[in-house]
């Protein structure tokens, strides 16, 4: 099975002994190559822990996580490392760009460091902000920001995008279109997203949800049928 | 310091100016210094150098005095009794109370001047006429310095008349080295000075009329007692003959009570005879009396009778001011830059504080607290650690920084305890400035954020707004340049009071670091340069010239049949001085006459201080040492004026000026010499190489030179050496203060500005580990910055150094002593690598802060 991640009964616990607390228990599932996945649950389900693991963030503590061929739990700090930087495209919810570079510059500062890097302002032209490169973080709306975060990571050319909550700080309407963009990322290249999210709502966008409650995987569907942004309402 | 020098100079009455005389003073002469104006009190005291017996330590030996420059005893008392002395303190370890002393004259064929020859000691003290602890000023005996001193009874000199006065001013016009006090005893000792000068020619006069008398008296009874011994011989002789031809007849005739009676004239006669003898030992007497009266008549002119204020006659007391001038110049310099650092690191903490504290700020006015209330926290906390900074500052400053500086400085001197001076104004001035950079800075940044409404307050504060910087104008560069680097350079001119904190921090960390090593390199080529390069001779030996024939030729024999000379030339040589106009001190310098001009180069180089060409004497003016034509202003071409002991004055031209290091100098030729004084330079002493030039084998050829009768001084190149050294030993504890709190200073102001430059860009740092930045290109993200500003401070602080440098060199040094300008490359490097190497520890402590940054931080909401 040419399965694009495939996840072993991973188990994250923090601390030792009996101040122990188990974040992800037994978690299994696989996700295909040029899936849209988005990871539900609650706040403190277990989803960001899971999201930690996934984009080389933190170690876990037993199982296996296989990406793309490259098992996460084999890795040292340096290897992780080497695998968020030549393999991850990272999203955050609070966009993280820094703020005295302009729009281009953050997008460079991470095409500068990854091997297979698209050119900084074709990345921000994909995102629409293609008049909006010589501006600064602070001259952008939130969604204009969220964009250029999303160009940052698309121009690392990663095999997987990890989005955490990219919408959690914007409005509607804004983050349907932040949304759409990485539907279109999916369907354009065929590469793979992840979105973590607790938004309910977004669930019919996406190929295949993963739910998480108490740190083990409630439900794991596929969508056959997946719904264009556009149509979706919350 | 100097509270401590004049407490002790007040309880010991440290006498103001000292009148010393080369003969006793008489009644007349103690009438005029009591009559002198300007003066409170005057005493009159004996003294008189000795040796101590079977070695060659010279001792000074002086009446105890009661008034004046009194004594502080350490242990045991006073002497009463006239077999009792007082020893100086430093002489305890080697001598016991009650241990008997032995003196001797230093010289053959003459007399200590005391009655005595053993004491017994009965106490040990100090005297601020001796104050250090090293060197006790110079004698014309022994090594030609002081192994001592001691007091005894005023009884126990030989002489009823005293040969030294201490006076003391009616209006001192201030404490001991205050400027007033130094104009005040310098114009009155010129005054004074100008008195005694005259009564000095009357004393001369009148001893020249006695001695006129007693000689000519002397000469005619000579002439009387010759013709009288002459007359006696012949009747001798006549009876002689006539008695032997009569016991000749006598015996012939065998007649008894013939024989008998002329047996008994026989007796009688040769009774005569003897009588006769007798009588011609004392024409040989008196003979010599006339031939000693007159010697003294030649010696006439040599009477002097000077008037010295307390820098000129105490050594001590000129070198302790000279030396807290020293640490005045050093302590108003280095401060400034201490102050500056420490208000811009509290400015910006301060801020920060405030910063930090905003939606703390933005719940209590939300809850209601006014703007006041709030205000006041802030402010009651900076005024806190102001206050508590002053505290423990004035403490530090006022109490163990002198301590440690006075300890170091006094080592040489005879002071005890260190008198604390509470600098009230400096404590002032030092909050003052503590509150302006915690309060103001915590009221200004406060200030700003209260006017913020409170709901905005309560969020965090936006990010300051990237912004078009300069460089980013000139395209072609800004499109050449590495992306690293325009990250780099948009960050450095984020903040520009922080570049500029940076900056100056290095820049003055190495700038003081290369002054501190500087000032020593400096005065160690003083050392290298004067006594390497410059001196090629040992010592100075000064004998009397109009002394008798015999003494003289003993005195040149002890230097030129010596076999510890590897060679000697003759010269003149005397002591005189200059004064600066607007300035209090003398400067000594000493004046040369070489007999032959050709040899002096083998004794003493004379370069020209430009082009560094060789010098020689000519018939159109003198040669000068280069600090003494810089403190008299003179060039070449223009005129000096050189003052004799007594003030008199001499109009020299200066005709070239030397290469010297250390020591004023004035070279003649003899025709010049001439020209200027009137008088020929008869040689009176000899430049001398010695074979082996250690400060034994010197020591031991001055105290050979020093027991000759008509010996004067000797002056050994190796002392000027050793005050050098010594400054240097005492600066070298200093510097050692500043450099460290320099250093200190700029490992602080790295590590706050680095710490508030990571804590500030915390997300940023997690974002960038979150993109995947390896840890040292997180490192060098922050870094390079640093690195550049600690590079451009670098630069900065060689520049700033050389000048700062260059200024302290222009005040630090002894007045005597010139420097050569310039740093060592091997200092600019110790210097700039000893930054470097802090800035790399700072470096260090930051990567473990930077790498331990939690990647997890970038997911988190920003607040």
């Amino acid at each position: 099975m040419t399965n694009f991640i495939s996840v072993k009964n991973e188990t994250k616990r923090y601390g030792t002994g009996s101040h122990a607390v188990t974040a992800n228990k037994n978690i299994s599932f696989e996700i295909e190559p040029g899936e849209l996945t988005i990871i539900l649950g609650a706040s403190g389900a277990g989803k960001s822990t899971l999201l930690n693991v996934l984009g080389g963030m933190d170690h876990l503590t037993s199982g296996s996580v296989n990406v793309n061929g490259v098992e996460l739990g084999e890795l040292d700090k340096r290897g992780l490392n080497t695998y968020r930087r030549k393999q991850v495209g990272f999203v955050f919810q609070f966009y993280n760009l820094v703020q005295n570079l302009t729009t281009v510059e953050n997008v460079e500062l991470a095409a500068e460091i990854a091997p297979d890097a698209i050119d900084a302002v074709q990345a921000l032209t994909q995102v629409g902000l293609k008049d909006r490169i010589e501006n600064f973080p602070a001259q952008l709306s939130g969604g204009e920001q969220q964009r250029v975060a999303i160009a940052r990571a698309m121009a690392k050319n990663p095999d997987l995008l990890l989005a955490d909550e990219p919408t959690g700080a914007l409005d509607y309407k804004t983050g349907k279109k932040i949304l759409q963009l990485f539907q279109d990322f999916v369907r354009e290249t065929g590469k793979n997203v992840i979105i973590v999210t607790h938004n309910l709502m977004i669930r019919p966008m996406a190929d295949h949800v993963i739910e998480i409650a108490d740190g083990q995987v409630k439900a794991d569907k596929r969508n056959k049928k997946p719904t264009p942004v556009a149509e979706i309402e919350w | 310091m100097r509270r401590t020098a004049q407490k002790t100079y007040n309880a010991e009455r440290l006498a103001d100016v000292k009148v010393t005389s080369t003969v006793s003073l008489n009644a007349k002469d103690r009438e005029t210094v009591r009559q002198l104006s300007g003066i409170k009190t005057a005493e009159f005291g004996h003294t008189t150098d000795v040796v101590i017996k079977d070695s060659q330590h010279a001792m000074r030996i002086q009446s105890n005095p009661n008034k004046l420059s009194k004594l502080t005893i350490t242990k045991g008392r006073k002497a009463h009794a006239t077999n009792e002395v007082v020893l100086n303190d430093k002489l305890s370890g080697k001598y016991k109370l009650g241990q008997q002393v032995t003196f001797a004259s230093g010289k053959t064929g003459s007399t200590t001047g005391l009655k005595r020859q053993a004491y017994k000691i009965v106490g040990f003290a100090t005297s601020t006429e001796f104050l250090k602890k090293d060197s006790l000023g110079s004698t014309s005996l022994g090594s030609g310095t002081l192994y001592g001193f001691g007091y005894v009874t005023k009884s126990a000199f030989s002489s009823s008349q005293p040969n030294v006065a201490r006076l003391a001013f009616t209006h001192p016009n201030g404490q001991a080295y205050s400027t007033s006090y130094e104009h005040h005893a310098k114009t009155l000792t010129d005054k004074l000075q100008k008195k005694l000068n005259a009564r000095n020619k009357t004393r001369v006069a009148e001893l020249r009329t006695e001695l006129n008398d007693k000689i000519s008296s002397g000469e005619s009874q000579i002439q009387n007692s010759k013709a009288a011994i002459k007359t006696a011989s012949t009747q001798l002789t006549t009876a002689q003959q006539q008695l032997t031809t009569q016991l000749a007849a006598a015996k012939s005739a065998n007649n008894a009570t013939a024989i008998a009676q002329v047996e008994n004239k026989l007796q009688m006669l040769k009774k005569q005879s003897s009588a006769l003898n007798f009588k011609r030992e004392s024409l040989d007497t008196a003979k010599s009396d006339l031939a000693k009266a007159k010697a003294t008549r030649n010696q006439l002119s040599d009477i002097t009778f000077t008037v010295e204020s307390r820098n000129n006659y105490n050594d001590g007391y000129n070198n302790y001011g000279e030396d807290a001038q020293r640490i005045d110049v050093l302590g108003r310099s280095f401060p400034a830059f201490f102050f500056l650092i420490a208000i811009m690191v509290s400015f910006t903490t301060m801020q920060r504080m405030v910063d930090e504290k905003r939606i703390e700020m933005g719940t209590m006015r939300a809850l209601g607290y006014t703007k006041g209330e709030v205000m006041r926290e802030f402010l009651v906390y900076s005024i806190t650690t102001a206050v508590t900074g002053t505290v423990l500052g004035s403490a530090l400053g006022l109490v163990v920084l002198p301590r440690i500086i006075f300890r170091a400085y006094t080592a040489n001197f005879n002071f005890k305890v260190l008198l604390l001076a509470p600098h009230i104004g400096y404590v002032v001035v030092g909050l003052i400035l503590a509150l302006a950079s915690t309060v103001l800075a915590s009221w200004l940044a406060a200030r700003s954020s209260l006017k913020i409404i409170p709901a905005e307050l309560m969020l965090p504060k936006p990010p300051v707004n990237g912004s078009r910087i300069l460089l980013e104008r000139i395209k072609p560069l800004w499109r050449k340049m590495s992306f690293s680097y325009k990250v780099t350079a948009r960050n450095l001119f984020r903040y520009k009071g922080r570049m500029f904190m940076t900056i100056i921090g290095v820049a003055g960390a190495t700038a003081l670091m290369i002054t501190g090593f500087g000032i020593r390199d400096s005065l160690n080529t003083i050392v290298a340069r004067q006594f390497g390069d410059i001196s090629q001779y040992d010592l100075v030996t000064v004998y009397n010239p109009n002394a008798s024939t015999t003494a003289v030729r003993k005195a040149q024999g002890a230097v030129k049949n010596s076999n510890q000379v590897k060679r000697t030339t003759a010269a003149y040589f005397a002591n005189v001085y200059a004064t600066t106009n607007g300035s209090d001190t003398r400067e000594n310098i000493a004046l040369m006459v070489p007999k032959s001009r050709n040899q002096l180069d083998q004794y003493i180089k004379l370069r020209d201080y430009k082009s560094s060409k060789k010098l020689s004497l000519t018939d159109s003016g003198a040669v000068v040492s280069q600090k003494l034509a810089k403190l008299q202003g003179a060039s070449v071409g223009d005129t000096i004026n050189l003052k004799d002991t007594d003030g008199t004055a001499h109009k020299a031209r200066v005709a070239a000026i030397t290469t010297m290091y250390a020591g004023h100098y004035v070279y003649m030729n003899r025709a010049y010499y001439q020209k200027v004084y009137g008088k020929a330079a008869t040689p009176n002493a000899y430049l001398v190489t010695l074979k082996h030039s250690t400060s034994k084998s010197v020591n031991a050829f001055a105290s050979h030179f020093n027991r000759q009768e008509a010996a004067v001084e000797t002056v050994q190149s190796r002392e000027t050496k050793k005050t050098i050294t010594n400054i240097l030993g005492n600066l070298n504890n200093l510097i050692l203060v500043l450099v460290v709190s320099a250093s200190l200073l700029s490992l602080v102001v790295l590590y706050t500005l680095t710490n508030i430059n990571v804590s500030e860009r915390m997300r940023e740092l997690s974002t960038l580990k979150v993109l995947g930045f390896y840890p040292r290109e997180v490192l060098m993200y922050i870094y390079r910055e640093t690195n550049i500003l600690t590079g451009a401070g670098i630069l900065v602080g060689i520049g700033a150094g050389y000048l700062f440098h260059a200024y302290i060199m222009d005040l630090l040094p002894p007045a005597t002593a010139m420097v050569a300008p310039g740093l060592s490359w091997i200092n600019v490097v110790i210097s700039v690598g000893l930054t470097i190497i802090f800035s790399l520890m700072v470096m260090y402590t930051m990567n473990r802060k930077i790498q331990s940054v939690d990647m997890l931080e970038a997911l988190k909401s920003v607040d």
